[in-house]
């Protein structure tokens, strides 16, 4: 039979709620990558620092989560390893970052790349190769009926939270001062800093700020997944894409995006005939599409970091 | 890097000139170097040929980054894609060694160009170095999924240099013979990138790398200048491509991930960006240390640890001496003759 008929029987076949939970499904892994971009983004917007330790610091939160869910429980771990990736990152950041500002951005670059490699092989010493295993408690590890599918409770829950999140780091930019210091140092922290504002300690912070997001993310997703030390590195090179295509220094670039790529990948596999092994490719090839039309991203601002 | 700026023009020549050129002593240091890998660090030939090999991939690559001023964190691509070319027409169509590279070089000469056409006019500092990620991205899950055509996770295996030169008769499993081949070749594209530094072309690129707006405002096409200099900082890596290829007699998937382009910058900060000597140094460090601690007894428990030390030296260098091991001993050089002179 010619192949577009039987693609078009293959679309017909195609119910809409299997199209539905497609949407439900991009969605929800398109949360993930937004929590970990906008992670990124406030870091990059703010200092132009392209952080590639993130990936490890997701990693690093969810390795503490492990650590720690058998002395305080699942929740309560997630949380404390949020916050201890949050001090590392600014202790990275007050010790050797701050000293890169003054230099070309491409130094600070190279710096977050080493230190990628080093937090990957500290994490590798102290908890060696082998997937680590971290179980649910029995109260999520079932599903939830939604209407149209059986959806993993656990999985459900990782979405409110992103949600819950989201909406307070949309509050903290929006509706606190620290939130216009960032906006307004996103746009030239110079001019905030001869306005008198402590933009060092501030610069130290908001990497707490997007550090926190990072390990938070790699503690959400800890139980979904096995953990093993290579564990952030594919999603972090996402969440690259992801800043690039909703634009640097955007927040709703960054829902925007990630949200667009979670689906996008889903939709490949599930529309697409051998679409699945094609998947790990959309993200970067929708970038690149994006980069044609519009090289400042989605949301972003022509003239930041040129 | 304003020094090397000024100087882009070799001085008179003279016979001394030609006695004391620094290719000239490059080729006595390709020379000497099984020499001196076998009788004084103990170590074995196949290794100087790795050596040689990565440091025409990092010399290449810092065309684009330290005389042009544009970091790419995707030359991996370059490398892998010449590779898997070359070793997929050795092995499908057992095209002999010198066709096969041509083929591997001339895609990857094609990629480059359609990539710097699409990215260089869009996108400059950590942009740049973001898009080329993800192209070099894009490269390598086409290389891990494209079961057909890249042999998957497992690559192409079985890649035989005995298509090599089979007129001369020389046997290129043999590891010296491998060696000096790839030697020669080495050496006349060091030839080429000397050339081209120390052209009026090479002092564009310079003077785009110290100030983009200046050079524009000079007259000169920034955007042409930079197109042609990231083809150009493809060729080598391309040409290194191919090699490693027949080196390993395999390809595979990893070559082309965005570490091992982590990797070719590294080798290239750690030996010295500004410098045209550095990168060569760091790649054939780089791998030379990768290999030497690996065996070492005093090593033993910690050697599968190697990215987190290298990683360690790599940030102690970005902090302090972004200059690299040659950029230091050239200042230390020049504050020496000063003090003597």
């Amino acid at each position: 039979m010619h192949v577009g008929w039987s693609l078009a029987l293959y679309y017909a076949t195609i119910a809409p709620a299997q199209i539905v939970e497609m949407l439900f499904n991009g969605l929800s892994l398109g949360m993930l990558y937004v929590l970990l971009a906008l992670g990124l983004n406030i870091i990059l917007g703010l200092m132009g620092v392209i952080n590639f330790a993130h990936g490890a610091l997701f990693t690093l939160g969810a390795y503490f989560t492990f650590a720690l869910s058998t002395h305080l429980g699942l929740f309560p771990a997630i949380v404390a390893a949020a916050f201890l990736t949050a001090l590392l990152g600014m202790a990275g950041e007050a010790a050797f970052i701050r000293r890169l500002y003054g230099r070309p951005p491409e130094h600070v670059l190279m710096f977050t790349f080493g230190a990628f490699l080093v937090i990957t092989q500290v994490i590798r010493r102290i908890w060696g190769d082998d997937p680590q295993p971290l179980s649910l408690p029995p109260a999520l590890s079932g599903t939830v009926n939604l209407g149209f599918t059986q959806y993993p409770s656990f999985r459900l829950l990782v979405v409110v939270i992103t949600i819950v999140v989201l909406a307070l780091v949309y509050l903290l930019l929006v509706r606190t001062n620290l939130g216009l210091t960032i906006r307004a140092g996103t746009r030239d922290s110079e001019m905030v800093n001869i306005l008198g504002i402590n933009m060092p300690a501030t610069f130290t912070l908001v990497f707490g700020i997007g550090s926190f997001l990072g390990g938070l993310a790699g503690g959400l997703e800890a139980p979904l997944h096995v953990i093993d030390p290579n564990l952030g590195a594919n999603f972090v090179i996402i969440a690259f894409m992801v800043v690039i295509v909703g634009g640097i220094g955007s927040f709703w670039g960054a829902i925007v995006g990630g949200l667009v790529i979670g689906v996008l990948q889903e939709a490949t596999v599930e529309l697409i005939p051998g679409g699945s092994s094609a998947v790990d490719i959309v993200p970067f090839a929708f970038m690149l599409l994006i980069l044609l039309v519009r090289p400042r991203g989605l949301f972003g601002t022509a003239g930041l970091f040129d | 890097m304003a020094d090397q700026a000024m100087s882009v023009r070799p001085k008179s020549a003279g016979v001394l000139g030609i006695v004391l050129h620094p290719m000239l002593l490059w080729a006595i240091v390709l020379a000497l170097l099984p020499w001196v890998m076998v009788h004084v660090l103990k170590s074995n030939i196949p290794l100087a040929t790795n050596m040689i090999i990565f440091a025409i991939i990092a010399l290449g690559f810092n065309f684009l980054y330290g005389h042009t001023g544009e970091l790419s964190f995707g030359h991996a691509g370059f490398v892998g894609l010449a590779g898997y070319a070359a070793a997929y027409m050795a092995l499908n169509h057992h095209w002999a060694f010198f066709p096969c590279m041509a083929v591997g070089v001339a895609l990857a000469m094609l990629l480059a160009f359609i990539a710097a056409r699409i990215v260089v006019p869009r996108s400059t500092g950590i942009y740049f170095s973001m898009v080329l990620l993800s192209i070099g991205q894009v490269l390598y899950f086409v290389g891990e999924r494209w079961n057909a055509v890249t042999g998957g996770d497992d690559g192409l295996q079985g890649v035989s240099r005995l298509t090599i030169l089979p007129s001369i008769h020389r046997d290129f499993n043999n590891s010296v013979n491998f060696y000096i081949l790839s030697a020669v070749i080495v050496w006349v594209l060091c030839l080429f990138m000397w050339r081209v530094v120390h052209s009026p072309f090479g002092a564009v690129c310079h003077a785009i790398r110290e100030n983009r707006q200046r050079a524009e405002f000079l007259g000169y096409n920034v955007v042409r200048y930079k197109i042609n200099a990231f083809v150009i900082s493809a060729l080598l890596p391309a040409f290194g491509g191919v090699l490693l290829a027949y080196y390993n007699g395999a390809v595979n998937p990893g070559d082309l991930r965005w570490t091992q382009s982590g990797d070719i910058v590294m080798m290239t900060l750690l030996g010295g960006a500004p410098t045209f000597w550095g990168p060569i140094l760091g790649g054939a460090l780089f791998k030379f240390l990768e290999q030497y601690l690996s065996v070492q007894q005093w090593m033993a428990s910690y050697a599968q640890y190697w990215e987190g030390y290298i990683g360690i030296v790599f940030v102690t260098f970005v902090l302090l001496a972004p200059q690299g091991i040659w950029g230091l001993a050239e200042s230390g050089w020049r504050a020496w003759r000063r003090r003597s002179a």
